[in-house]
């Protein structure tokens, strides 16, 4: 299999006025295309944190982060943006959407920048369908459910084809039952796209055999499955 | 892109429709004001075209505080070029009918006794004579008749044979004029000899002198020299009081323009207002631009693009408001405000520079946002 995303030693450290927090204290992860990985951990464990690295929503403090074999230190503002746009999906635990498009503009929101075309339009409308929002392509997020919204999200994070999808607590304002129909969802997509997840939950539920498993304790790689 | 804009601006209405009403009462500010300057200066320099030859008016007098004597007239008429002299009284009305005009500013009207002789001896075979529409001219210069302005006539619904009392005074209306020109269409005029006694003048003096000379071409050379033979005058052809006119109106302009120009920082500064709040309120939204992997520039683009759109439609909702407000004004005004395509397309411009400027440090922020912190607020 090839590495795709890398952490090499990631360190992260915030400054609060004198005291030092620190987030991440040497993490070493290696994602490969097609994984379903999910982080567990306790609150403060630095499970955000590590996603912000690997996505290039921010710099590490010490440490390397290298995609394909290329170091994201070395990359500009703009190429940084460039691979959010072109290689990661994000996917966050709420407010998500702009609340005065529809779904399929939402779902647009990420290829505006470089213009709109027909193509991209029959694309989203297509991941809508697939996560079976077919028929609520015009509603407006205030009327649509949590579910859907975040089935909305994930669509958004997917259309620009990225490698992989960093969802953090995607689950977290849903039901156990809404939770489970959106990690059904995700996983038709991991198996369809050979698309990568990787996923931070605080429930255990939605882990069945043959995912990856990583736990995080204190800035830290606890146990790896 | 600009469909997100929108789309975000329609989403808070309320603030979208304060800043656009802000810009908009700045714009309409800017309009009726310019537009009545130009208006004055507009009928004052076509009075002054209308009337023709050199006025002569006491020196430092602006109007009716001028008094001039019979001498000075005597002394005009020597000098070699000038054909005819035609002195003009005027006084202010008091009463009509006994009755307090109602008073439209200070433009209540006036009494202008003028010799019917002199007046027809000039070039234009004076401005009264010339624009007639009904009845017949002055004759002498003590007869009780008066020239009312179409206007006028309407409104105190008088015709030709009616009489009308002014200051006291009561006259025949013999004719009944148009100018066409709101300044000029102001006078009652009377012959001079009345005037004289209404203003308690002594026979001869006059308020103001026009000087006809022969030839058009040596208005203005005339004039300075009667301005150099006789002591305690102005004398300038219509030419050199449209200039001097003009200047002062170029300073009642830049006084307009300074008032403008206030509302105009106050729009602007409504327009940043409403962006940062707009900007600061969406926090989340701009990190999770980012986090789609919007660059600064996109950002940037999206938020100076919203507030584009607040001035464009600041702008023509300013020019619409601001024109209904001067076609309305002007059934109340002497002078007649002019809109010019140029000051349209102007206050459109101002509005669409003020929304770009307005949005520009807005967007800045919000370009400058870091990711990670903006998606971590609730
Ligand atoms: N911007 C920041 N400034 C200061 N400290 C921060 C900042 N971001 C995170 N931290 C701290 O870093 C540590 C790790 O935070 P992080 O959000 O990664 O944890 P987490 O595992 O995602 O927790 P949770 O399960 O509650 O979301 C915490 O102690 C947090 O307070
Ligand atoms: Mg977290």
């Amino acid at each position: 299999m090839i590495k795709m995303l890398e952490g090499k030693d990631l360190h992260k450290y915030f400054k609060m006025g004198t005291t030092t927090v620190k987030a991440l204290r040497g993490v070493d992860i290696t994602l490969e295309s097609g994984d379903f990985t999910f982080i567990v951990g306790p609150s403060g464990s630095g499970k955000t944190t590590l996603l912000d690295l690997l996505g290039a929503l921010s710099r590490p403090t010490k440490g390397r982060v290298l995609y394909k074999g290329k170091e994201l230190n070395k990359f500009n503002d703009y190429q940084l943006s460039m691979f959010r746009r072109k290689k990661v999906g994000f996917v966050f635990q709420s407010y998500n959407l702009n609340r005065s498009l529809t779904a399929l503009e939402n779902v647009l929101v990420p290829i505006q920048p470089q213009g709109v075309t027909q193509k991209d339009v029959k694309r989203a409308k297509k991941l809508l369908k697939e996560v079976g929002l077919g028929k609520r392509t015009n509603h407006k997020p205030t009327q649509l459910s949590g579910g859907e919204i975040q089935r909305v999200t994930v669509a958004r994070a997917i259309v620009n084809q990225p490698d992989i999808v960093l969802a953090d607590e995607p689950t977290g304002e849903l039901d156990t039952k809404t939770g489970e129909n959106l990690m059904k969802y995700m996983r038709k997509l991991n198996e369809k796209k050979g698309l990568s997840f990787l996923i931070v939950t605080h429930d255990t539920e939605y882990i069945e055999e043959g995912d990856r498993l990583i736990e995080m304790k204190d800035g830290k790689l606890h146990k790896k499955t | 892109m600009y469909k997100i804009s929108l789309k975000n601006l329609f989403q808070n209405k309320k603030r979208t429709i304060l800043a656009v009403i802000g810009l908009s009462i700045a714009i309409v500010g800017l309009i009726s004001l310019i537009s009545l300057s130009s208006g004055i200066r507009h009928s004052v320099e076509e009075s002054f075209t209308i009337m023709g030859g050199i006025m002569v008016l006491e020196e430092g007098a602006t109007g009716l505080d001028s008094l001039l004597t019979e001498d000075i007239a005597t002394e005009i008429e020597r000098i070699p070029g000038v054909s005819v002299v035609s002195p003009g009284v005027e006084v202010m009305v008091n009463t009509i009918d006994g009755e307090v005009p109602e008073v439209r500013g200070p433009m209540a009207g006036v009494i202008l006794g003028i010799d019917p002789q002199k007046e027809m001896e000039r070039a234009n075979g004076g401005i009264y004579n010339q624009n007639l529409i009904r009845g017949s001219f002055l004759r002498t210069t003590y007869e009780s008749s008066v020239l009312i302005s179409r206007d006028a006539a309407e409104d105190l619904e008088k015709s030709v044979g009616s009489s009308i009392t002014l200051n006291g005074e009561t006259f025949r209306v013999i004719g009944i004029y148009s100018t066409g020109t709101q300044f000029m269409d102001m006078a009652y005029v009377v012959p001079i000899d009345k005037a004289r006694d209404m203003g308690n003048m002594a026979p001869g003096e006059s308020t103001y002198l026009h000087v006809g000379v022969n030839n058009p071409d040596e208005e203005d050379r005339i004039a300075n020299m009667i301005e150099f033979r006789v002591d305690g005058i102005e004398a300038k052809s219509a030419s050199q009081w449209t200039d001097e006119i003009g200047s002062i109106m170029d300073q009642m302009n830049l006084f307009f323009l300074g008032i403008a120009s206030i509302a105009l920082l106050v729009g602007a500064i409504g327009i940043i207002n409403t962006m940062l709040m707009s900007v600061m309120e969406r926090t989340r939204e701009f990190g999770v631009l980012k986090a789609m992997g919007w660059t600064k520039e996109n950002i940037v683009k999206l938020v100076v693009l919203e507030s584009l759109i607040l001035g464009i439609i600041g702008g023509i909702v300013g020019i619409i408001l601001g024109i209904g407000l001067v076609e309305v004004a002007k059934q109340f005004m002497p002078f007649q405000p002019v809109i010019t395509p140029l000051l349209v397309i102007s206050a459109f411009i101002l509005s669409v520079i003020l929304g770009l400027i307005g949005g520009t440090y807005p967007a800045w922020k919000a370009a400058q946002l870091d990711p990670v912190e903006a998606i971590r607020m609730e």
